[in-house]
């Protein structure tokens, strides 16, 4: 597209008569390649996952038709091509896309439900932590880097690795029986609570899981932010800045914040994913009603639909999360805003 | 289960570039207290993990229902579990499953990510689109969440748990290494090389691969890390290492139903299973600092 716009634009030279050729904004090129990327990695990442649940053994046909010897061989038949399971691989996946796309993921073999009328609930439940420890991360990660990139030093140094390193180091659901050790008695350590019916009760309820998946985020952010905070601190604008009497205040605020805030927010949505992994794990710990235990009885059970929603769910999340920061990025940053090349 | 950039950062920014360098890089390796420190609680838990068979005090899978839930000391150093088995001997057991199941993810994730990063680094046009966007895909996909999809498939077990966790970091070594082979091949030194005429082959050979071993080494401190924790994750929910295999996400597990009798149950594997995650990451610190070009000349 864009050579073909730069061979007219040389015709159109030649010709003598030189009109201005049009060219998409910065923001619009962005905008395109990030849409493309997303798709080609959305339809990447759930190829993948359809493949390896084709992987389980076991005739999904046959487990569908009946309970053990009394299905007959025309019944398989007749599931399996109700099912389209007779149908070459691409459009199968096909099918199982856009049927996913509308909240369709079929039937659970084991359950005997919706795959959907079984995620619903507790898709809500996964949503409500992981945003939690979003919010940990960001309550506590963000404050925490502004002051330490305010008195960096040696020692202010040692500690952020330090930070880092243990963020690293200790497993969410570990963190998770260590708070239940410890506030057992005083904060509620297991169960779930509707937002809707008690909103008190709810927050508490999760305070403790948010605790344990947030914090490893939180000393992320943490050092993210504070890297680039000084990073940004030290740059040449800043320096200009300081010469011209901009205030301290107002460069720290203004100008540091807002550049080093950028690479935290791309780094904070690819952890989106690995977030959502994480949510699975300590709501087993807190015996909370999300996709963990759903997942986990669907990967013991072999119960693909169920397994294949879940991971799809997490998929299309983490790729449209990483698409908004895409977009978001794009809009904010004027080096792509107002580019043209 | 923290992935990708975390790790990045953890190492201290992205990889860098180093030349060929002479002297001792040993000595460099275990030159500070912190790294000398690091290393020999990687050598004692390695040793202990071997030898687990001969220094534990009791056998991990025998049961005694007259002696369960014990407190730590009374003729068990960590007490007892629910079964009356020794949670010391068992944690050494643990660490010797959890350890061989590190070191064949990582030897995995090497044998898979390092090609591939390679060969998109390497490669120009379509070879570098099409690797490029399969790790891509690979990273959408979160090493946890691949797992579980790979266990549905292959059934729970040891076996299961590596291959697993091979599929699940692999995209993220292939991405480092094929960012390293990039910024290797933008140096001056590698495109005067070039000019010079001086074949493909042999760049690779004399510039990319010294390169890329050094920083690979460092990752791979990391992948190791993740095993680990992934492990321990997977076990953790019952679909990793199956009873009664003692691994230390096994240990987790079974503690975690006993937060309130038995806390250290709990506490021990978990403890052991920090101890040699920040040993790791530091180890990997200094490798990183031992193949910093700044520090060669």
């Amino acid at each position: 597209m864009a050579e073909q716009l730069s061979r007219d634009d040389a015709g159109t030279a030649r010709a003598g008569s030189r009109r201005p050729v049009w060219r998409p904004p910065g923001w619009v090129r962005a905008l395109g390649s990030s849409l493309a990327q997303a798709f080609v990695v959305a339809m990447g990442a759930t190829f993948v996952v359809f493949i390896v649940m084709r992987l389980i053994p076991g005739d999904p046909a046959r487990i569908l038709a009946g309970p053990g010897g009394s299905v007959t061989a025309e019944q398989v038949e007749r599931t399996r091509r109700e099912l389209g399971l007779d149908q070459p691989l691409l459009v199968q996946y096909w099918d199982w896309v856009t049927a996913a796309l509308r909240g369709d993921f079929g039937n659970s073999l084991v359950l005997n439900d919706r795959v959907s009328d079984l995620l619903g609930d507790r898709l809500v439940v996964t949503a409500q932590l992981s945003f939690y420890a979003f919010l940990v991360a960001v309550v506590i990660g963000l404050p925490a880097s502004l002051l330490a990139a305010r008195w960096q030093g040696a020692a202010a140094d040692k500690i952020a690795r330090l930070v880092g390193t243990t963020g690293i180091a200790v497993p969410s659901f570990w963190l998770a029986l260590l708070l239940i050790i410890a506030f057992q008695g005083v904060l509620p350590t297991f169960g779930y609570v509707p937002a809707g019916r008690e909103l008190a009760d709810h927050l508490a309820h999760m305070f403790l899981p948010a605790l344990a998946l947030g914090t490893g985020l939180a000393t992320l952010v943490f050092e993210t932010n504070r890297a680039g905070m000084i990073d940004t601190l030290g740059s040449d604008y800043i320096r200009t800045s300081r010469a011209f009497g901009v205030s301290e205040w107002r460069i720290f605020s203004r100008y540091a914040m807002r550049n080093a805030f950028l690479p935290t927010m791309t780094i904070m949505a690819i952890q989106v994913g690995t977030l959502m992994g994480g949510a699975l794990l300590v709501e087993n710990a807190f015996a909370l009603p999300g996709m963990g235990r759903l997942v986990v009885q669907g990967v013991l059970s072999r119960d693909y639909p169920v397994v294949q929603a879940c991971i799809f769910v997490i998929v299309v999340v983490f790729v449209v999360v990483n698409l908004l920061t895409d977009l978001l990025y794009a809009v904010v940053d004027p080096r792509i805003r107002r580019s043209r090349a | 289960m923290r992935d990708v950039d975390a790790a990045v950062i953890a190492a201290g920014g992205p990889p860098a570039p180093r030349r060929v360098g002479r002297g001792s890089r040993l000595r460099r390796l275990v030159g500070t207290p912190t790294q000398i420190v690091v290393w020999t609680i990687l050598a004692v838990l390695v040793l202990a993990a071997v030898a687990a068979p001969l220094i534990a005090p009791f056998d991990p899978y025998t049961q005694d229902l007259r002696n369960t839930l014990q407190p730590p000391g009374s003729g068990h150093l960590l007490g007892t579990d629910n079964f009356g088995r020794d949670q010391f001997s068992r944690l050494l057991f643990a660490l010797r499953s959890s350890l061989f199941i590190g070191v064949m993810t990582t030897l995995g994730v090497a044998a898979v990510g390092i090609p591939f990063g390679l060969v998109a680094g390497y490669a120009r046009g379509a070879v570098d689109v099409v690797v490029s966007r399969m790790i891509d895909v690979g990273l959408a996909l979160p090493a946890l969440v691949l797992a579980l999809g790979l266990i549905a498939a292959l059934g729970a077990g040891i076996r299961s748990t590596i291959i697993a966790l091979i599929a699940g970091y692999s995209a993220y070594l292939a991405r480092i290494v094929r960012s390293v082979v990039l910024q290797i091949r933008q140096e001056e030194y590698v495109e005067s090389a070039r000019v010079t005429g001086v074949p493909p082959w042999r760049i690779a050979i004399r510039h990319v691969v010294p390169n890329v071993v050094g920083a690979t080494l460092v990752q791979l401190t990391l992948v190791f890390a993740f095993a680990v924790v992934g492990e321990a994750g997977l076990s953790f929910v019952g679909l990793g290492v199956q009873l009664p295999t003692a691994s230390l996400g096994n240990l987790l597990a079974e503690g975690s139903g006993y937060t309130l009798q038995s806390p250290m149950l709990a506490v021990a594997p978990g403890l052991t299973i920090v101890i040699l995650l920040i040993a790791l990451l530091t180890a990997g610190d200094g490798i990183r600092e031992a193949t910093d070009p700044r520090r060669n000349s």
